[in-house]
């Protein structure tokens, strides 16, 4: 759904008002449409939209990342805003943002809690040990990215990523939820 | 350090001033190395040296656990507070090193008491019967460098899983993944 906005201009009779265009309509039945105060699009669609405006992540936090998730969080960035609520329980979520490093230890209860996720649901690897063991790759303990125990849909760098890089990371995923209901393939 | 502050070059070099702390520490030093020996004479301290300020002594294997057991029992120097052990490995001088950190209230000081054993087939006599606290901070030598316990009630490791193989705070472990 693309809103094309044609300037409307005062003195011209035959200026044309804002329409929607929807996909496998023509222009004049898209103003119809809009004219009559109805939007078409599949169920998919809609519930897509649903989705990524009330993306409830799981609280995941094991490292200096989850100062940074928990900041996000809190008043002055206010993740509220998107629809992003912190839940306690893996049941109640529809996404896990993993923020820190995952030792070897903690893979199997990350793994754990995402089978625990009901579907639809997807994983934000933040910050760069998440992504590829960062500073610890090396180290005898610790798993080199989370993708290495569940599937990941969005990478954030940054060591950690600060606040604004988080809602970004975000935003792209609730974009690739947007555009997955559409039957677009994101990779 | 500017030139100004530089002592100037006399012609007879003034003897470097005696720090108060080093003098104090020495003194405690000798004091408590005096009380091992006159218990069990020159053959149990392997060497006793000044860490910077801290009174340090390096006992002989054999002899580790009954010396431990008078500095903590005997009244006038009653050792009773762990503070903390540490181990670590001298792979370039060939042995692995076990660090025990343990306060007097009645002397009011802490002294270091290290042990030392070879890399293979690594023990040492457990402290975990005198001190609980140890109990464990020797699990977690034991998992990180392979230092067996002799007479710990519960020889296993504590951060790694079971099946872990090799000991990862070796200078000799390989990163396997």
């Amino acid at each position: 759904m693309e809103v094309n906005n044609n300037e409307p201009t005062i003195n011209n009779a035959s200026a044309q008002p804002a329409y929607i265009e929807f996909e496998g309509f023509t222009k004049e039945e898209s103003q119809e449409l809009t004219k009559a105060g109805v939007l078409i699009g599949t169920l998919e669609q809609i519930k897509g939209w649903a989705r990524s405006n009330s993306l409830w992540p799981l609280t995941f936090a094991t490292a200096c990342c989850g100062i940074e998730m928990m900041g996000t969080g809190a008043a002055h960035y206010d993740l509220d805003r998107f629809g992003i609520i912190f839940r306690a329980s893996p049941r109640q979520a529809d996404c896990v943002i993993i923020a820190g490093t995952i030792t070897k230890k903690m893979a199997p209860i990350l793994k754990r809690l995402y089978e625990q996720m009901p579907e639809p649901k997807w994983v934000v690897a933040m910050g760069s040990c998440a992504t590829a063991g960062g500073p610890y790759v090396r180290s005898y303990s610790v798993v080199k990215g989370a993708d290495q125990v569940i599937p990941v849909d969005v990478y954030i760098p940054g060591c950690p990523p600060s606040p604004p890089a988080l809602i970004y990371g975000l935003n792209k995923l609730q974009e690739k939820i947007r555009l997955e209901a559409k039957g677009k393939k994101v990779r | 350090m500017s030139e100004e502050t530089k002592a100037p070059q006399g012609t007879e070099e003034a003897p470097a001033p005696i720090d108060p702390r080093v003098e104090k520490a020495t003194a405690f030093l000798e004091t408590v190395k005096g009380k091992i020996t006159a218990r069990f004479g020159e053959g149990v301290i392997e060497e006793a040296l000044l860490a910077k300020f801290q009174p340090t002594f390096v006992l002989k294997k054999e002899h580790y656990l009954e010396v431990v057991t008078f500095l903590k029992d005997e009244p006038s120097l009653a050792f009773i507070y762990p503070e903390a052990m540490a181990g670590t490995d001298y792979m370039d001088k060939g042995y692995l090193e076990v660090y025990a950190y343990i306060h007097s209230f009645v002397m009011d000081a802490d002294i270091a008491v290290k042990v030392r054993t070879e890399r293979e087939n690594a023990s040492v006599p457990s402290l975990a019967s005198l001190f609980p606290g140890y109990n464990w901070e020797e699990r977690e030598i034991f998992d990180l460098l392979g230092i067996n316990f002799e007479g710990h009630p519960d020889m296993r490791r504590i951060m790694n899983t079971d099946e872990w193989n090799g000991h990862p705070l070796r200078k000799d472990y390989v990163v396997q993944d």
